[in-house]
C-alpha cells in the first residue's frame, strides 16, 4: 500500500461523489452524496437567512455484516 | 448511479495507474489497518480525505475539510444572505404590538396628550396675564424701589462725592479752577445724571476733548442746556490754558522775556481761547440744525450731490470756521464714499481679470478646437471624395448574396481596403464630419474583417480540441456561424460570449481533463475553464454547450439526460 493508492483511493471516492454517484466498497461501507438545496433559515435574531446549497458525503459502514 | 466494489477497483486502478490485483490487495489492506485502529480505539485517518472512527459498532466518517470544500466547490462564492422579507415580517410582528398600544395611545392621548395641548395656551394666557400683572406690580414695586433706590443712590453718589472732594481737595491745591467747576457741579445737586457725565468727562476728558469734540459736544448737545456749559468750560480754560501757557512760554522766551508782554499775550491768547472756546459753544448751539444735517450726511453716505449742495446752502448761512468745519466735514463725507468707489473699482479689476482669462481659454480652446478639425477635417474631405469614388463597386457586391462568389468579391474588397486603410487611420476619429460615406465604409471593412478572422481562428480551434473535425468546419463561413451556439459538436471562440451548463468544478486538472474527454465522447462540446480562487487555488470548471442566452441553455439542459447534469448551474462563459 502506497500513498500513490491512499492518494487514488481518495480522489476518485471525491470524484464519483462528486459526479453524484455513490461508491460502495466492500468490507468498508459505502459513501453517498447529500444534497441539501438552498433553505430558508431564521436565526434566533428573528433575521430571515437563505442558506446556500450543499453538497456532502454520508458514510454508511459495512463492517458488521 | 452506484459503483459497486468492482467498478470502484476498475476507477481506482485506471486513476492509480495501478494494476487491477494489487489495488485488491491495498484495498484489504487499507480496510485491515482501519479494522486494527478501530480495535485500538482510534481513528483512522486518510489524508486529504477523512478520518474514519468507530463509535460502538457504528463506524463515522467525518469528510476532511479539503474533501468537504472540493464537494462544494459548485457553490463557491455562495454565503448566507440575509433576506428582506424576515425583516418585513419583523415589522409586521412589531405593528401587531404596536396595534395594541396605539388603542391604549389614543385612549391615554386623548387624556393625556390633548389638554396639554390645549392646556398649554390657557396657561400660557393666564401666565401671560399673571406675568402682565406680575410685571406691573413689579413696575409699581420698582417704581417704588426705585425712589427708595433713588434714595439709596444718591447716598451712595453724595459718598461717592465725597471721595471725589478728596480727590478734587487733592487737586485743588495744584489746580483751583476745578474748585468752581465742583462747586457749580454741587450746587447743581437735584439732577443725579450731570454727576456720572463729569465724572466721564473728568477722566478721559483732556485725551479726547481735542480728537473727539465734535462727537461729545454733539452728544452732549443736548444735556448741555441741562447742565450749563460752565461745568466743562472751566475745565477747557483751564486745560487749554495750561497747555496754551506751556507752548507759549517756550516761545516767548525765545522771543522776548518781557513779563508785560507775557501777561499781555497771555491775555491775547486767553482771548483767543475763550474766543475759540466760545466758537465752540457757538457751534454747539449751530450745531442742532447742522447736526440733522449731519445725521442726513452720515446717513446717507452714496449721495455726494447732495451734500456739496448742502454744504454750499450752508456757507452762505455760516461763519468761516464752520466752514471749515463743513468742509472737513465733506472732506470726510467724500472720503467715505471713496472707499466704495474703491470697493467698485477693486471688483471690476477681478472681473476684468475673469474675464480676460475666461475670454482667453476660450479663443485658445476655440482655435485649438477649429484649428485641430480645419487640419484634420480638409484632409479627410479630400480623402473622402476618393473614397467615395472607389466606395461604389464595394457596395454593389454587399447588395448581392456573398454565397456564390465569396473569392471575387473578397479580392475586391481587399483591394478597397488596401487604398483606405491608408486614408481611414486618421478619419476614423473624424467620422462625425464625414458622415455616412465613412460609416458605409467601415460597415464594409466590417463585413469584410469577421470572415478573414473566423478563417484564421477556426483552424486553431479546430487543432486545439477538435483535431479531425478541423477540415470539415474551414471552407463554409455559414455553417460554421450556425454552429457557433449549441451543445454538441466542438467549442468555437465565438460563442464564448453566451451560456453554458456548469457540471463540475474540480481542484486537479487531471480530473477535468478525464471528464472533458468523456463528455466529449458523448458529442457534448467541452468547456473547462480555469477559476483561479483564493480558498482554493486555481479550479477547473468543466461546462458543456454554449449557448446565445440563458433560456437556450435552459432548454438545451432539459434534455441532457439526469445522470450526466446531476445539480448544473448555467453561467456565462
Amino acid at each position: 500500500m502506497t500513498n500513490d493508492f491512499l492518494k487514488a483511493f481518495g480522489l476518485t471516492i471525491r470524484d464519483q461523489i462528486i459526479m453524484k454517484n455513490s461508491v460502495e466498497i466492500k468490507g468498508l461501507g459505502t459513501f453517498k452524496a447529500e444534497h441539501t438545496s438552498q433553505q430558508q433559515e431564521r436565526k434566533g435574531d428573528g433575521k430571515l437567512v437563505m442558506l446556500p446549497p450543499k453538497d456532502s458525503i454520508e458514510f454508511k459502514a459495512d463492517m458488521g455484516e | 448511479m452506484l459503483i459497486d466494489n468492482e467498478k470502484f477497483i476498475a476507477l481506482l486502478a485506471d486513476n492509480s495507474g495501478i494494476e487491477k490485483e494489487k489495488v485488491e490487495k491495498y484495498l484489504e489492506e487499507l480496510i485491515n489497518e482501519m479494522k486494527a485502529s478501530f480495535d485500538e480505539g482510534e481513528g483512522y485517518e486518510v489524508e486529504g480525505f477523512g478520518i474514519f472512527s468507530k463509535l460502538g459498532s457504528n463506524i463515522l466518517f467525518i469528510p476532511s475539510d479539503e474533501l468537504e470544500t472540493e464537494v462544494n466547490y459548485k457553490y463557491v462564492g455562495m454565503e448566507p444572505i440575509e433576506l428582506p422579507g424576515g425583516a418585513q415580517q419583523q415589522e409586521t410582528e412589531s405593528p401587531e404590538e404596536e396595534e395594541e398600544n396605539p388603542i391604549q395611545g389614543i385612549l391615554d392621548g386623548g387624556e393625556t396628550e390633548e389638554p396639554e395641548e390645549y392646556e398649554d395656551p390657557f396657561a400660557e394666557l393666564f401666565n401671560e396675564a399673571e406675568e402682565h400683572e406680575k410685571a406691573g406690580q413689579e413696575q409699581t414695586e420698582k417704581g417704588d424701589l426705585s425712589e427708595e433706590e433713588i434714595e439709596a443712590v444718591v447716598e451712595e453718589e453724595i459718598e461717592s462725592e465725597d471721595t471725589e472732594e478728596i480727590i478734587s481737595e487733592e487737586t485743588e491745591k495744584e489746580e483751583e479752577p476745578l474748585e468752581d467747576s465742583l462747586k457749580d457741579i454741587f450746587g447743581s445737586d437735584e439732577p443725579e445724571e450731570e454727576e456720572a457725565e463729569p465724572k466721564e468727562d473728568e477722566i478721559p476728558g483732556p485725551e479726547k476733548w481735542g480728537i473727539d469734540a465734535h462727537k461729545e459736544e454733539e452728544h452732549e448737545g443736548a444735556f448741555s442746556g441741562l447742565l450749563g456749559d460752565n461745568a466743562d468750560e472751566p475745565e477747557l480754560i483751564d486745560e487749554d490754558d495750561i497747555f496754551a501757557t506751556e507752548e507759549e512760554i517756550t516761545a516767548e522766551e525765545e522771543l522776548s522775556e518781557t513779563d508785560e508782554g507775557l501777561q499781555q499775550e497771555e491775555d491775547e491768547t486767553e482771548e483767543i481761547d475763550f474766543s475759540a472756546l466760545e466758537d465752540d459753544t457757538s457751534d454747539e448751539d449751530f450745531e442742532d440744525p447742522f447736526e440733522s444735517l449731519e445725521e442726513e450726511q452720515e446717513e446717507d453716505f452714496v449721495p455726494v450731490v447732495t451734500n456739496v449742495s448742502s454744504g454750499k446752502a450752508s456757507k452762505t448761512e455760516v461763519d468761516e470756521d464752520q466752514k471749515e468745519e463743513q468742509e472737513e466735514k465733506t472732506e470726510k463725507t467724500s472720503r467715505t464714499p471713496k472707499s466704495p468707489r474703491d470697493r467698485k473699482q477693486s471688483s471690476p479689476v477681478f472681473l476684468y481679470m475673469i474675464l480676460a482669462l475666461v475670454l482667453l481659454g476660450g479663443t485658445g480652446y476655440l482655435l485649438a478646437y477649429f484649428g485641430v478639425v480645419n487640419i484634420e477635417g480638409i484632409t479627410p474631405s479630400s480623402a473622402s471624395t476618393q473614397v467615395a469614388q472607389n466606395t461604389p463597386p464595394v457596395t454593389q457586391p454587399e447588395s448581392t448574396p456573398p454565397q456564390t462568389s465569396q473569392p471575387e468579391e473578397e479580392q475586391q474588397i481587399r483591394d478597397v481596403p488596401e487604398i483606405e486603410a491608408n486614408s481611414e487611420n486618421t478619419p476614423d476619429e473624424a467620422e462625425e464630419n464625414t458622415g455616412n460615406i465613412s460609416e458605409s465604409e467601415s460597415e464594409a471593412t466590417d463585413d469584410v474583417t469577421p470572415q478573414d478572422r473566423e478563417n484564421d481562428i477556426a483552424p486553431l480551434v479546430a487543432d486545439e480540441k477538435a483535431p479531425g473535425d478541423g477540415g470539415i468546419i474551414s471552407p463554409v463561413n455559414i455553417q460554421e456561424q450556425a454552429e457557433v451556439y449549441g451543445l454538441k459538436g466542438t467549442a468555437t471562440e465565438a460563442g464564448n460570449n453566451g451560456y453554458t451548463i456548469v457540471l463540475y468544478t474540480l481542484s486537479r486538472k487531471s480530473g477535468a481533463d478525464a471528464q472533458f474527454e468523456k463528455l466529449s465522447k458523448d458529442g457534448f462540446r467541452v468547456i473547462i475553464k480555469e477559476n483561479p480562487s483564493q480558498e482554493f487555488g486555481v479550479l477547473y470548471r468543466v461546462s458543456i454547450g454554449q449557448f446565445e442566452s440563458l433560456a437556450d441553455a435552459a432548454i438545451a439542459a432539459e434534455k441532457v439526460d439526469s445522470e450526466i447534469l446531476g445539480n448544473y448551474i448555467i453561467t456565462k462563459i
